[in-house]
C-alpha cells in the first residue's frame, strides 16, 4: 500500500527506538510545495552534483575489464594493469546556475534529498510528468530498497528535440513510498550505493556473476 | 639604444596580452563564490591597463624621449613594468579557487563563517599544491607593493578586509581537516582588530635565560678565536657581550611578534571551531612536524596544544546565557569541556593534554627564552580573544546540546545538517561547526559503528574506505545545511 503525503509526514514526524528505523527526508525545503495535501508522494529536487561520460575519450565500457581491475587480474586483460580509464567527468553547478541538457544527451545527476528508508518501507522515484511533457526521462531504474540511504541517482536524458534548462533545486522527481511485507526485521540494503553523496556509476556485474563468466569464456578460448 | 628601448617596450605589452588573455580564460571559469574573485579580477585586469597605457605613453611621448638619458627611459619603463610579475602571481589565488579545485559545498558556508567573524569581509578560498595551510591579508600586502600613484584609484577600491585563505589541494575532500581554517581567520582577527598592540607589551623577555645565552655566545666564539690564534677576545668583554645581546634581543621581538599572533589565531581558532579545531590540528600536524619544533615563524606545536587545551576549558556558557541563569555556579563551572568529553574522545584529549604540558627543550636556545617569555602570557592572550568573541564563541554546552544527536545520525550514515523536533513536527537546521564536532566524534570514537552500518564493514580493514565516507556524508550535511540556511534567507 502507498503511502499518502499526510501519513508520509506523520512517519518522518513519529519517533521511531532507533534512528535506523526513521524515514528521513532532508531538507524539505518547502513543505506546502513538496508534500501536497491529497497526494501521494514527495517531490523531490535536483541537486548540484552532476556526473557527464566522457565521449570523446572511451571507446566502450566493458563492465568485465573493470571487474577484474578491482580484482586485480587486469595484467591478464589489457596486458599493461593501468587503470581503466575515468569514464565520466564530475560537474558542480552552483544553485542558480544551470545545465543544459541536449536531445538525446545522457547525464548522472541526483536528488537534492538524502532518503532514509526504515528497513520495512521501499520507495519508487519516477520523473514529474511536467518536465515527461518537455521529454526529460529522469530514471530508468527507479526502485529504492528498503533501509537504504542516500541521495537518489537520477539518469537524466533529454529525449526531446530541443535542448533544456536544468537549474539545481527545481522539483525534478516524485518519490512513491510504501510498506514491505517482511519476515526479517533489522534487514536492510547494504548495497554498494548505500551511503551515495553523488550521482555515482557503478559496475552491474556482481563479483560471483563475474567469476562465473569470466571462465565461460576462458574455456572457450 | 632607441631600438632597444622601443622592443622592450613591445616585448613588455606582449607580457600584458599574455596576461589579458589568461585572465578572459580564467574569467570563463566556475567559482563557488564569485564576488571575491571578481574584485581581484577588476585589480588585476586594472593595473595591467595601466602598465600598458603608461607603455604607450612613453612610446608616444617623444618629448620624454628626447630629454632622458637611455638609462633613465629603461628606468622608467621598468618602474611600470615590474608588476607585471605580481599580477601574474595574483592569478594563482583565482586558479586554486576554481570549483573544481575546491570542494563546492564547503566554500560558502566557510565565507557565511568568515563573515560572521568579520563582517564586510571578502575571502578567496582557494587550494594550493602544499601541504599547509596559511592566510595572506591581500589588501594590506597590494597596497604595500602597488604604491605608486598610477595605481591608487585601484587599489582605494580594494574592500579594508580582502584575504586569501589557501588550503592543501591533496586534502581538498577531507573537510574534517579544513577545521584548520578556523587558525586563518583567526589571523584576520588579530589583524583586524590590531590585538597586537594589547598583547606584545605583557610579553617580558626572560632576561636571565637571555644574559647566559649572550654570554655563551661570546664565550665560544672567543674560544673559537683562541684556537685559530687570532685577535683573542678578552675574557670578560662586556661591550661584545651587550652587542650579541642587543642582536639576540632584535631577533627574539620578532619571534615573540610572529608567535604572538599564531597562538592568538589558534586561540580564536578554538573559539570559534571549539574542539574541532583542536582534533584537526593533533591530526594534521603531528603526522608531518615534530612536536618540539619551533621556527621563527610558528611556536612548536607543544606550546600550541597547550594553549588549546587551555582555552577549551575557559569555554563554559556565559553568565548572560538564559538556559544557565537557572542553573547553580557549580553547574557552570563543571561546563568546561574538561567535562563534556566522554570515553575514548576524553581519553584521546587526555593523552594530547598530557603530551603537550611536557617540558622540553626547544632546538635552539633563542626558541627556548621565546617559549620561557611567552608562557606566561597565555592566559592573557586566551582571555583578550575570549573578549573579542564577546558571547559567540562555541561553548561546551553547545557541544553537549548538539553532539549527541547528530553523532547518532552520522552513525546511521544520515548527513546531520538537520534535526527533527518530533513535538513540534518540525525540522531545525543545525551549523557548520556543529556538524564538524559532531564528525569529529565519530572520527575519534564511533568509527566501528560507522563501519558496521555502512556496508557491515570492519573499522581496522577499511580505515580508508570508511575515513572517505564519513567525509563526504560531513560534506553533503554541509552542503544541505547551506542550501536550506539561504533558501530560507530569501524567503524572509
Amino acid at each position: 500500500m502507498i503511502e499518502s503525503a499526510d501519513s508520509l509526514k506523520d512517519l518522518m514526524f513519529t519517533k521511531r527506538e532507533s534512528t535506523r528505523e526513521q524515514l528521513i527526508i532532508s531538507p524539505i525545503l518547502n513543505w506546502k510545495e513538496q508534500v501536497k495535501r491529497g497526494s501521494a508522494s514527495v517531490d523531490l529536487r535536483l541537486s548540484c552534483s552532476f556526473t557527464i561520460p566522457k565521449r570523446s575519450q572511451l571507446t566502450n565500457f566493458d563492465p568485465l575489464l573493470e571487474s577484474k581491475y578491482k580484482r586485480k587480474s587486469v595484467k591478464a586483460v589489457n596486458g599493461n594493469g593501468r587503470k581503466p580509464r575515468s569514464r565520466q567527468n564530475d560537474l558542480y553547478v552552483g544553485i542558480g546556475d544551470y545545465l543544459v541538457l541536449h536531445p538525446r544527451q545522457f547525464v548522472l545527476g541526483n536528488t537534492l534529498e538524502w532518503i532514509h528508508l526504515p528497513c520495512n518501507y521501499a520507495a519508487y522515484v519516477v520523473g514529474r510528468s511536467s518536465w515527461g511533457r518537455e521529454g526529460l526521462v529522469i530514471a530508468t531504474a527507479t526502485g529504492v530498497h528498503p533501509g537504504y540511504s542516500g541521495v537518489l541517482t537520477l539518469e537524466l536524458t533529454n529525449l526531446g528535440e530541443i535542448p533544456l534548462k536544468l537549474y539545481p533545486g527545481i522539483t525534478i522527481a516524485q518519490l512513491f513510498i510504501h510498506k514491505v511485507n517482511t519476515r526479517e526485521k533489522g534487514v536492510w540494503d547494504r548495497s554498494v550505493f548505500l551511503g551515495s553523496t553523488k550521482a555515482e556509476s557503478g559496475n552491474p556485474i556482481s563479483d560471483e556473476d563475474f567469476f562465473k563468466i569470466d571462465n565461460f569464456k576462458e574455456r572457450e578460448e | 639604444m632607441e631600438d632597444v628601448l622601443t622592443q622592450t617596450i613591445d616585448y613588455a605589452r606582449e607580457r600584458c596580452e599574455a596576461l589579458f588573455s589568461e585572465i578572459d580564460k580564467l574569467e570563463q571559469k566556475d567559482y563557488p563564490t564569485k564576488q571575491s574573485q571578481k574584485i581581484l579580477f577588476r585589480f588585476i585586469k586594472g593595473a595591467n591597463e595601466q602598465i600598458r597605457l603608461k607603455l604607450d605613453e612613453i612610446e608616444k611621448d617623444t618629448e620624454i624621449r628626447q630629454t632622458l638619458k637611455p638609462e633613465e627611459l629603461e628606468q622608467r619603463v621598468k618602474r611600470y613594468c615590474k608588476f607585471l610579475p605580481y599580477l601574474c602571481n595574483l592569478l594563482e589565488y583565482i586558479e586554486g579557487s576554481e570549483i573544481e579545485n575546491t570542494p563546492a559545498p564547503l566554500i560558502n558556508p566557510l565565507r557565511r563563517l568568515t563573515r560572521s567573524c568579520l563582517p564586510d569581509s571578502e575571502v578567496i578560498f582557494r587550494s594550493y599544491s602544499q601541504l599547509n595551510y596559511s592566510y595572506a591579508p591581500l589588501t594590506r600586502l597590494l597596497r604595500e607593493v602597488f604604491s605608486d600613484d598610477t595605481f591608487s584609484n585601484l587599489v582605494q577600491r580594494l574592500p579594508n578586509f580582502f584575504a586569501v585563505i589557501s588550503f592543501p589541494k591533496v586534502e581538498a575532500n577531507y573537510v574534517l581537516l579544513h577545521c584548520m581554517v578556523a587558525h586563518e581567520i583567526g589571523h584576520g582577527l588579530y589583524q583586524e582588530k590590531n590585538l597586537e598592540d594589547d598583547l606584545i607589551p605583557l610579553v617580558k623577555i626572560d632576561e636571565t635565560t637571555l644574559d647566559r645565552l649572550a654570554k655563551e655566545i661570546v664565550e665560544s666564539e672567543s674560544n673559537r678565536q683562541d684556537v685559530s690564534g687570532k685577535d683573542p677576545l678578552a675574557e670578560a668583554d662586556v661591550s661584545e657581550s651587550l652587542r650579541v645581546k642587543g642582536l639576540l634581543t632584535q631577533g627574539i621581538t620578532k619571534i615573540i611578534g610572529n608567535w604572538v599572533e599564531e597562538l592568538t589565531a589558534d586561540a580564536f581558532g578554538v573559539c570559534i571551531f571549539g574542539p574541532s579545531y583542536f582534533f584537526a590540528f593533533i591530526n594534521f600536524v603531528s603526522a608531518i612536524r615534530l612536536l618540539q619544533s619551533a621556527s621563527f615563524t610558528h611556536p612548536s606545536p607543544r606550546i600550541r596544544m597547550n594553549l588549546m587545551s587551555h582555552i577549551l576549558n575557559l569555554l563554559k556558557p556565559q553568565e548572560k546565557d538564559e538556559s544557565v541563569k537557572s542553573q547553580q555556579k557549580h553547574d557552570r563551572d563543571t561546563l568546561g569541556f574538561e567535562n563534556v568529553f566522554q570515553g575514548p574522545t576524553k581519553r584521546f584529549v587526555q593523552k594530547w593534554v598530557e603530551v603537550s604540558s611536557m617540558q622540553g627543550r626547544a632546538l635552539y636556545p633563542i626558541y627556548d627564552i621565546v617559549e620561557k617569555s611567552i608562557t606566561p602570557i597565555i592566559p592573557g592572550i586566551c582571555s583578550k580573544v575570549m573578549e573579542t568573541m564577546n558571547g559567540s564563541e562555541y561553548t561546551a554546552q553547545k557541544y553537549l546540546e548538539k553532539t549527541p544527536t547528530l553523532r547518532d545520525l552520522i552513525v546511521n550514515i544520515i548527513p546531520p545538517n538537520e534535526v527533527i523536533d518530533f513535538k513540534k513536527k518540525e525540522t531545525t537546521n543545525t551549523d557548520v561547526v556543529s556538524i564538524l564536532n559532531a564528525g569529529w566524534e565519530v572520527y575519534i570514537s564511533h568509527m566501528d559503528d560507522f563501519a558496521k552500518n555502512y556496508q557491515e564493514l570492519t573499522y581496522q580493514s577499511n580505515k580508508l574506505k570508511c575515513d572517505k565516507k564519513l567525509n563526504e556524508l560531513l560534506l553533503k550535511a554541509i552542503e544541505l545545511n547551506e542550501i536550506k540556511t539561504r533558501w530560507d534567507e530569501i524567503g524572509k
